[in-house]
């Protein structure tokens, strides 16, 4: 007699062994023999796999009405985000910049250009309106560009009115810069009202320079540098990097770490290139081939790994999401890879003008080839309400709700993936993909396989890194 | 609960009563009590020492030696002369103890139920209302205080009568509140004022139903917290660790951590000697010296992913450095002893010490820290 009903499950061969995992992210590494009995209604019940399966909900003794509560209520709580809906909200202050980045996917224009494209204040306030219409308690508020400190007058206003405006909100402020002009009057500011900064690293001095270059087409090394010890001798602040990785620094990744790890940095995210403003313009001198990246990821993260072996504390951001889905219960708004996809529902970007976008890409998308497909409204004339209730954005959401859509249904990797439409428009064509092509999906599979491969293989130490990592936002 | 024994005076029947007064003099020690009972009788003594010359007719037993009483403490007085401490004024431990029923049979029950089952709620009642001064905190146990529910509401109305800032840690096995009518009853009294600590032994049902003795035990206690959780009421987690359930203690720490996030508190404990676990010792008990790399990772696990986690019962020797920060002095004072070893021990202040019943049955690591 059958001991158990199945619960519903997805699962892939990896290696010599199967890996299920369900809809509410539990997994579970199964031999074949293993594997049949479970299917097959066999497995015994004083067997330590049938502990094990019962305790993550791929089977269940009773169809009590318990394991429904909570089974459900997991479900609930890895959608979350939904429920909360934008939290992140992005603000281009300028297009000015004054570097003059070979792969800027934001096509930013000379720092001497017009200051009248910049984002003025009445603007400003009617975005920050309709930023505070978002019903999630907790906002953040990115400052980007062009290079956000060259109208550093706007970011004061913002902050200055969000904070006597926010009510019973919560609002942290990040200023995505590249540090090359940062004063202390700068740092005043930021530090007495606790704004992170994001700045951009690309590795040791020459490796940063190959590309990250001023508008005087110096390197911009030393500036960063400077900049990155100054805000480290003030106490309170807090700064985090990227590194965009291209053709000249993804084979040495490990030089970049040892750069992070010199410059006081603890986490360090390795971002591929956008494919986007003057990334696609540069392409043969950029872009390198997605087995090429994965391969050199995965080194990277086996590296990072090993120091923190050695008490050398860095968290590497992809690998972090990516275990905190699997290792915790809730759901975390990395806004690139979520099903729905997180294109308006988890962030908006608002342009100086006031034109409001589902993502920074669906912005680049419309600089570069005047797409209207992701411009939902300007924040002058429509708001929230208006731009939610789109069919345009509904159908966004509902073309990316990856457990519908074919090659993503019976995925075992699908319960921590998700989509993005826009980027999936520009390198497709199509706002769905076809799942042997789709280049994210091939890159993410790599990376899930490796990722989960190590924590089958885990020793302790890796362990205690891992779930770190996991819980450390 | 501490009792003593002396001689009796003018007791026909138990009587609860307060410690008023107390005065020494050259021959001993005289306590005087306010009573409430039968009799009317308002007034008591506690004498230690020589007997005083009178004639009495208030309730009184003597002792020859002294008795650790003091003023405020509530007591219960019988006829065969046995003085047990209900309340103690000086302890933040103290418990009320409801009924010694239970609809759970566990392995390593330190209180098991006896043969003539008995009931306090009433008596708890009482020794609450003799209180003059106010507890901060105060236990409610049993066997199962939910078994008789309507008796536990009308005491918790009681106690939030009087101090309606009390805290209360109400120790229950939580199988009776899948019944959710029940939970909304017990919040509409005392919602704020409670923390449930509902024990789980294993990360699923047939280990834990085979340790709590009772089919259905795993699915109605998980569907109790569930409960407390979408009420928002505090729940407490505790969990024993015995022989047959550490080898899944690190999954046991993550399934509460991805089922029960909202846990108030999570307790990891090692077994105290007495009852049920005293009787079947062996078959229950390992030596923390087997596990020191599991309850490590269990307690790192569950306090980095942001649950307030403690280690009860294990002695610092026992345990990693790692942890020491979440082991609590969980011994009630007046069980706690020492051992020889532990005399030069630069730890012993931070240290829970030992159940008196633990004193020859202890981990073969126990010795004293010198740096």
């Amino acid at each position: 007699m059958q001991e158990y009903t199945l619960l519903p499950f997805n699962f892939t061969k990896i290696d010599e062994d199967y890996l299920a995992t369900n809809d509410i992210g539990e997994f579970i590494f199964l031999n074949r023999q293993t594997l049949d009995k479970v299917i097959s209604g066999n497995l015994e019940r004083d067997c330590e796999e049938f502990a094990d399966l019962e305790s993550k909900f791929f089977i269940t003794k009773n169809n009590s009405e318990t394991f429904k509560d909570i089974y459900t209520a997991r479900y609930r709580t890895k959608k979350r985000f939904i429920f909360e809906s934008t939290f992140l909200h992005m603000i281009v202050v300028t297009h000015r910049c004054n570097q003059k980045c070979r792969y800027c996917h934001a096509s930013a224009s000379e720092e001497s250009s017009k200051p009248e494209t910049d984002l003025d204040k009445k603007t400003s306030e009617q975005i920050v309106d309709r930023i505070l219409e978002s019903p999630t308690e907790f906002i953040k508020i990115e400052f980007q560009g062009g290079e956000p400190l060259l109208n550093f007058e706007i970011i004061k206003h913002i902050v200055n009115y969000t904070n006597k405006s926010k009510n019973q909100k919560k609002v942290e402020f990040v200023i995505c810069t590249n540090a090359i002009a940062l004063t202390d009057e700068h740092l005043d500011f930021i530090e007495v009202n606790n704004i992170q900064i994001s700045t951009s690293l690309d590795g040791p001095e020459k490796l940063h320079d190959s590309q990250r270059i001023s508008n005087k087409e110096t390197g911009t090394y030393q500036m960063v540098s400077n900049s990155l010890q100054k805000i480290r001798s003030r106490s309170k602040s807090q700064v985090s990097a990227l590194t965009t990785i291209h053709k000249d620094n993804l084979f040495k990744i490990k030089e970049i770490v040892d750069e992070y790890v010199s410059q006081g940095l603890t986490s360090i995210f390795l971002r591929p290139l956008n494919p986007y403003g003057n990334a696609t313009k540069n392409k043969e001198a950029l872009y390198y081939s997605n087995d090429e990246f994965v391969k050199y990821y995965i080194n990277a993260l086996e590296y990072i790994i090993e120091l923190n072996k050695k008490s050398v504390n860095i968290v590497e951001e992809n690998a972090a999401i990516i275990l905190s889905r699997i290792l915790s219960p809730f759901s975390n708004g990395f806004v690139d890879i979520q099903s729905p996809s997180g294109i308006g529902l988890c962030g908006l970007i608002y342009e100086t003008n006031g034109d409001v976008f589902v993502s920074d890409e669906a912005r680049m998308l419309h600089t570069m080839n005047h797409n209207d497909d992701f411009l939902l409204g300007n924040v002058k004339t429509t708001n929230r309400k208006n731009w939610f209730s789109t069919k345009k954005i509904k159908s966004l959401w509902q073309d990316s709700v990856i457990e519908s859509l074919p090659g993503c249904t019976w995925c075992a990797f699908s319960p921590y993936c998700g989509t993005d439409p826009v980027r999936n428009l520009s390198e497709a064509g199509h706002i769905i993909t076809s799942k042997p092509k789709d280049k994210q999906c091939q890159i993410h599979k790599k990376i899930f396989n490796h990722i989960f491969l190590k924590l089958k293989y885990a020793d302790k130490s890796t362990r205690r890194i891992f779930w770190n990592w996991a819980t450390h936002n | 609960m501490i009792g003593y024994t002396g001689k009796a005076y003018n007791i026909s029947s138990d009587i609860l009563a307060r410690i008023e007064f107390k005065k020494e003099d050259q021959t001993g020690m005289s306590y005087l009590l306010s009573c409430n009972n039968i009799n009317n009788e308002n007034f008591g003594l506690i004498r230690c020492g020589a007997p005083v010359k009178g004639i009495f007719s208030s309730p009184s037993i003597l002792f020859p030696n002294s008795v650790g009483l003091s003023i405020g403490d509530v007591v219960r007085l019988t006829k065969h002369g046995i003085l047990t401490v209900e309340y103690s004024a000086t302890s933040s431990d103290n418990c009320i103890f409801t009924t010694n029923e239970c609809n759970s049979s566990c392995v390593m029950c330190p209180q098991p139920p006896q043969k003539d089952t008995e009931n306090f709620y009433h008596e708890s009642e009482k020794i609450i209302n003799l209180l003059d001064t106010t507890p901060t905190t105060i236990g409610i146990t049993g066997g199962e205080p939910l078994l008789y529910f309507s008796r536990l509401i009308s005491l918790l109305k009681t106690i939030i009568s009087k101090f309606p800032d009390i805290r209360m840690q109400l120790l229950t096995n939580g199988r009776i509140l899948k019944d959710i009518a029940k939970v909304d009853e017990i919040s509409k009294i005392a919602g704020d004022n409670i923390t449930f600590c509902i024990p789980l032994y294993a990360d699923h049902s047939t280990l834990h139903d085979s340790i709590v003795n009772s089919n259905g035990a795993f699915s109605e206690t998980l569907s109790g917290i569930y409960n407390l959780g979408i009420s928002k009421l505090k729940v407490e987690i505790r969990t024993v660790i015995l022989k047959r359930n550490i080898h899944r203690l690190v999954k046991l720490s993550h399934f509460i951590c991805k089922n029960i996030p909202y846990a108030d508190h999570v307790a990891i404990m090692g077994i105290e000697p007495i009852g049920k676990a005293l009787d079947n010792f062996d078959s229950l008990w390992i030596d923390p010296a087997e596990y020191q790399d599991e309850i490590e990772e269990s307690a790192l696990d569950l306090s980095q992913f942001g649950i307030n986690t403690s280690i009860f019962n294990h002695q610092l020797c026992t345990i990693k450095q790692s942890v020491w920060p979440l082991a609590q002095r969980s011994i009630s004072q007046w069980k706690t002893i020492f051992l020889p070893q532990c005399d030069t021990c630069i730890q012993k202040g931070n240290c829970c010490g030992f159940f008196f019943a633990s004193r020859y049955k202890h981990s073969k690591l126990i010795n004293s820290i010198n740096n």
